[in-house]
């Protein structure tokens, strides 16, 4: 009897190793998923936030990715989340803090995390609320892509032509099937080559590939964001453009005049009425 | 019976629906299958898709976590092909039957990496105010400085002495990685900076270089700044050439090594020739401060007496200089953090210049009473050796909150010239030396009391010691003063002594869109002369007409009131200051009166503006009336000898009142490099004093400063254009200009009018073909027409500069220049035509140029042109450098670091 319940409890601790085992390779194969890429590219957005105004804007972004997965983020924000994390920073007052933050200015927020043979895109970006959240939503994306066979070069790169219709816009993209990672800028995924340039049709939105390095880089939205909150893809703009364009971060900020948040709430309110071009339309 | 064919027709519908949908599936080719590696394992992100015989692409899939996929082909191909790629793995192609069907795809492995690549930055990019110029985008390969690319960047444009305007103003600022070591001598970094080395040139529009300020003071002017390639640290230049002329032995030779970290930047400069390259311009300080933060400008001295000499011609100046100069210039800036920084340059010269020229020159009289006109012929050889030593020590904080700079400035000149003046037949040798000393400290600090108040203050003061000895020995004599006695030997000697300070305290309120600013300013200033004047060796006494000792004094206090309103399009400030003004002169000789002043109170409104109507158009411009008491720098009651002139100036109460209107419109459209402005200058001055002119036949002229109201006015507008055709890698600029003014002069006993009207127009035009062929052409023309009271005269000129770059073969190059210009009057037609050529090999692995240079091809000796003076039309001819070759190198070099 005594033997049969060693060799029942050793079944068990070998089930149990043998569980934490595949649990560990479980968490460190996704770990290198989310973490682990092999090569980044980096983007040109120009794009055009109010609709009513020619004037553009423009911001360099990044891509990672390796074979099976890609990760978008600004430049701004990628040296913002590595500055984050040195002990020079965390020394720092709130308002010193601030200061550095300012120096970064960024009009992307988000980091979306593409993996490919799911056609899965996690979308996690920043709502600055009382405190800062970050809502995150995961999204099914089927793309459509009709390949047109027309080529041009671009910047040297041999590139075909192939259009989707999505996020009510209808997007033109080029690509090089010389660089074949079903990537592409914000996302974009799933042509049989790097997208090199993608526009919409009104050139609302136009992101252009500046570079493409092979380059390790190790990142993952679990190390660089925190109070990160899943919701649906209409709650997470709602919390996103509540902080932008409302005053509910400075609602526990003592000492602010009255003077200040109605030129700040007026200011905010203003800007909202500026960016009506979002990428998304619907 | 109807229910049961109902029922049949229902059936046959149906089954025909079912038939066509069959038909349908069948012309859908469905291709699924799995992707595997050479050893089996499921290959996920897999890109799968089906050509057509074409080798178009029908569709196309990626592989699922299982490895699987699916396509649907929505029509019969006879062709298909399934091609498969992944970034793990070789390209995979299969032709399959053009039916539905499965497959299984093998990834072979991967025999080559994805390639890198990296897109060239754009040629132009823009940034709220700020306009990024890749340079190599505007190099051939036959620039090596940033000065040889400068002009070719749109907009800008480079005047011969190296003053950078943009559109048409001078830049306030020239920056290296956002630092301004040099200061307005920013001539020596753009003629000494490989434009290698140089990543960029942004240019900073409406820059306000007081951080304070930014956004709060509109500044109509732009800031240039440099960025390097990622690395530099020290970089620079040097050159070594030899060569000989007719009459010398030829050298040239400079080294400047520049040193750009992120605290320290330095410039050492040792810069040295005898072939007519003109140093000194490099080192010109081309900024001149317009408000209280720094006032420290480099100050003229030597220059109250002066000897004759020859007025420079209107071409190249490696033309016709004939010179020997060693320049040495230190400069070192050190930041302690974002905000401190200070600031060391010193700058020591030694300049002897050569010119010769004939000139003839005709004074056309009105009335009865004289001849109809009078000719002056001079023949004139003129040497010059100017030793400068200047320094300035600078502390500078430009935070957010607070400004703070002092600049203490010395300057030492010693000028030695003579020069031999043959004055219609009459021999005369000039002789003048002139030792001087300056000393100029500025403070001044703007800080921030709150957001919405500032406190501005600054205290300027300059003390100036200036002494000349003139010696004029003459063959034939010279007529002394009013009498009519003839002395062959002269000797004047003067010391100035002037101390000058200004104070001023300034309150800036800001109220959202709008700012007042009070301000209370005082300036003094205290000047003595002291001459005298003797003759064949006699000395008359000090208190004789050939002497005197003079004082001047002026108090002003100028208290005011700036209000300014600004936003994202217009912006408007109004200046309303009264200014008192005291001024009394005293002279110490009896024979002069003895003491005088004068008190004056004056309203000098003046208003600044610009709108834009958006990012490309912008009006700007001033309106200015500024009265002061009409009274010459310095008091000298008896005469003094200055070139062959007798000049005093006597005391006359008066007053001066100028009118200034400036407007200008932009058009500036960087995404097609085009820019277009127009301006208009409108200046009118009332004077209650004027000079007085008598001139005897012998070329001797009498000056002194009579009561007489009069108005001189002038009026200039000037249109310029210039775009940067991308497509064809040329710049063409195009710009016409009108200009008059009108004067009084008195000459003898008569008051005539003069007025002179000049029509202008220039097209330039710079190319760079392709790798071997480069082209530059500046054309200009000039059409004056000069009227008075008695006479008329036109005369014309034309200019053309055309310049051809080719690489012969490798690393082979030639340049070849030609200018031509051309002058026609009523009486002279003349040409001059030059050409020089250079031969380069360059050593690109080491930076290292070999050069020859051949010079005046075509032997122009002497340079012919007609030019006005006040009074006078001039015909003269000038001594040029005569053909010549210089042989040796020029070299760069640069220093990486990764780490600044």
């Amino acid at each position: 009897m005594s033997k049969k319940i060693f060799q029942l409890s050793n079944m068990i601790k070998i089930l149990i190793s043998n569980l934490l085992i595949l649990f560990f390779l479980s968490a460190h194969s996704q770990n290198r998923n989310q973490s682990n890429f092999e090569w980044v590219a980096q983007y040109q957005i120009s794009f055009q936030p109010d609709s009513t105004n020619k004037q553009r804007k423009s911001e360099n972004m990044l891509l990672f990715f390796n074979d099976l997965s890609s990760g978008f983020r600004s430049v701004t924000g990628y040296l913002l989340d590595s500055i984050k994390q040195t002990p020079d920073y965390l020394k720092k007052s709130n308002v010193e803090r601030m200061q550095v933050l300012t120096k970064y200015p960024t009009h992307h927020e988000e980091y979306i995390y593409t993996e490919v043979a799911k056609k899965q895109i996690t979308y996690t970006t920043q709502a600055k609320l009382s405190p800062t959240i970050h809502p995150q939503y995961q999204e099914h994306l089927e793309f459509n892509w009709i390949h047109l066979n027309e080529q041009k070069k671009i910047n040297n790169i041999q590139c075909l032509k192939a259009e989707a219709t999505i996020f009510g816009r209808k997007w033109i993209a080029w690509y090089s099937k010389e660089h074949p990672a079903p990537f592409g800028p914000y996302k974009f995924f799933g042509l049989p080559g790097l997208i090199v340039e993608i526009r919409d049709t009104n050139d609302s939105y136009v992101y252009s590939l500046k570079s493409l390095k092979k380059q390790a880089i190790k990142y993952s939205y679990e190390d660089h964001f925190t109070n990160i909150q899943k919701v649906d893809k209409d709650r997470a703009h709602a919390l996103v453009n509540q902080g932008k364009y409302t005053n509910v971060s400075l609602s526990k900020v003592e000492g602010l005049s009255d003077d200040f948040l109605i030129k700040s709430a007026k200011r905010k309110e203003e800007n909202r009425k500026k960016e009506n071009n979002p990428i998304e339309l619907k | 019976m109807f229910n049961k064919s109902y029922i049949i027709w229902v059936l046959l519908l149906l089954l025909f629906q079912e038939i066509q949908a069959q038909s349908k599936i069948e012309s859908i080719t469905i291709v699924h299958g799995i992707v595997k590696n050479a050893n089996g394992a499921l290959v996920s992100s897999c890109s799968i898709s089906v050509v057509d015989s074409s080798g178009n692409i029908l569709h196309s899939t990626i592989s699922d976590e299982n490895g699987r996929f699916k396509i649907n082909i929505p029509q019969n191909e006879s062709f298909l092909k399934v091609i498969a790629r992944h970034m793990s793995y070789g390209l995979y192609e299969n032709v399959i039957n053009s039916h539905s069907e499965t497959i299984e795809i093998k990834m072979p492995d991967k025999l080559f990496e994805m390639e890198e690549v990296l897109v060239q930055q754009a040629k132009l990019s823009q940034k709220g105010d700020t306009l990024t110029y890749l340079l190599e985008s505007f190099s051939n390969q036959h620039d090596r400085t940033l000065a040889d690319v400068l002009s070719k960047i749109p907009g800008i444009e480079v005047s011969q002495n190296g003053q950078i305007k943009l559109n048409g103003t001078p830049i306030n600022r020239f920056y290296v990685e956002g630092k301004d070591l040099m200061g307005g001598r920013y001539g020596v970094v753009t003629n000494s900076l490989p434009n290698k080395d140089v990543q960029s040139l942004e240019i900073l529009q409406n820059h306000q270089p007081i951080k304070l300020l930014e956004g709060r003071v509109h500044s109509s002017s732009a800031a240039i700044n440099i960025k390097l390639k990622s690395g530099i640290t020290i970089t620079g230049r040097g050159q070594s050439f030899i060569g000989s002329n007719q009459n010398s032995l030829l050298w040239q030779k400079d080294i400047t090594p520049l040193l750009f970290t992120k605290k320290i930047q330095s410039l050492i400069s040792y810069k040295g020739n005898n072939t007519g390259l003109d140093l000194i311009s490099q080192f010109t300080d081309h900024i001149i401060s317009l408000d209280h933060t720094d006032q420290i400008q480099t100050i003229s001295t030597g220059a109250f007496l002066n000897l004759n000499m020859p007025l420079s011609p209107s071409i190249m100046n490696s033309r016709f200089l004939d010179n020997k100069t060693h320049v040495f210039s230190a400069n070192l800036l050190s930041a302690f953090n974002n905000n401190w920084t200070t600031k060391f340059n010193i700058l020591a010269y030694s300049d002897l210049n050569r010119s010769q020229s004939d000139e003839i020159s005709r004074i056309y009289f009105y009335g009865q009473d004289h001849p109809d006109s009078l000719i002056i012929e001079k023949a004139l050889s003129f040497n010059e050796n100017k030793d400068l030593l200047q320094g300035s020590l600078v502390l500078e904080q430009n935070s957010n909150s607070q400004f703070l700079k002092n600049n203490l400035n010395f300057q030492i000149a010693k000028n030695q010239s003579n020069n031999q003046l043959v004055l219609n037949k009459n021999p005369l040798y000039g002789n003048l030396s002139s030792p001087a000393f300056v000393f100029q400290n500025s403070f001044s600090g703007i800080i921030e009391i709150s957001k919405q108040f500032n406190l501005q203050f600054s205290s300027y003061l300059n003390w100036i010691q200036d002494q000349q000895n003139y010696k004029l020995k003459t063959e034939n004599g010279l007529i002394l003063l009013d009498s009519t006695d003839l002395y062959d030997d002269f000797l004047q000697k003067s010391a100035i002594n002037a101390f000058q300070t200004e104070h001023t305290v300034q309150t800036d309120v800001f109220l959202d869109k709008w700012s007042v600013k009070p301000y209370l300013t005082f300036l003094s200033s205290n000047k003595t002369l002291e001459t005298g004047l003797s003759f064949n060796q006699l000395f008359p006494s000090t208190d004789s007409l050939h002497h005197n000792n003079s004082k001047k004094k002026d108090l002003n206090t100028h208290v005011g009131i700036q209000i300014g309103f600004q936003d994202s399009k217009f912006k408007i400030s109004g200046n309303l200051p009264v200014n008192w003004e005291f001024t009394e002169v005293h002279s110490n000789i009896k024979t002069a009166m003895n003491s005088i002043d004068s008190r004056k109170i004056f309203f000098n409104p003046s208003l600044r503006f610009s709108y834009s109507w958006n990012p490309q158009i912008e009006i700007s411009g001033n309106l200015s009336r500024k009265g002061a008491i009409d009274q010459p720098d310095l008091y000298y009651p008896n005469y003094i000898l200055n070139g062959i002139s007798f000049t005093k100036q006597l005391y006359n109460s008066g007053v001066r009142i100028q009118n200034v209107s400036n407007t200008k419109i932009t058009y500036q459209f960087p995404e097609n490099s085009l820019n277009v402005y127009l301006t208009q200058r409108l200046i009118s001055t009332k004077k209650d004093n004027i000079t007085q002119y008598r001139l005897l036949e012998n070329g001797q002229q009498f000056l002194q400063q009579t009561n007489y109201a009069h108005k001189n006015t002038s009026a200039s507008y000037r249109l310029v254009a210039n775009q940067y055709l991308n497509s064809i890698q040329s710049q063409y600029t195009f710009g016409v200009g009108y200009g008059i003014s009108k004067s009084p002069i008195w000459l003898q006993e008569d008051v005539m009018q003069a007025s002179l009207k000049t029509y202008d127009g220039q097209l330039r035009w710079m190319s760079n073909f392709d790798s071997r062929w480069a082209i530059s052409s500046n054309f200009q023309s000039k059409f004056h027409h000069r009227t008075s009271t008695s006479d008329v005269q036109n005369y014309q000129e034309y200019h053309h500069q055309f310049s051809l770059f080719y690489t012969v073969y490798q690393n082979h190059n030639l340049v070849l220049k030609s200018d031509f210009s051309r002058f026609i009057a009523a009486e002279l037609n003349s040409s001059n035509h030059f050409l020089d050529l250079k031969y380069t090999f360059a050593w690109q692995k080491k930076n290292i140029d070999f050069e020859i240079k051949w010079s005046n091809i075509l032997k122009e000796n002497n340079f012919n042109s007609v030019w006005f003076s006040d009074l006078m039309v001039h015909e003269s001819v000038y001594r040029l450098r005569p053909s010549e070759i210089l042989i040796g190198m020029s070299y760069q070099f640069s220093s990486f670091s990764k780490k600044n």
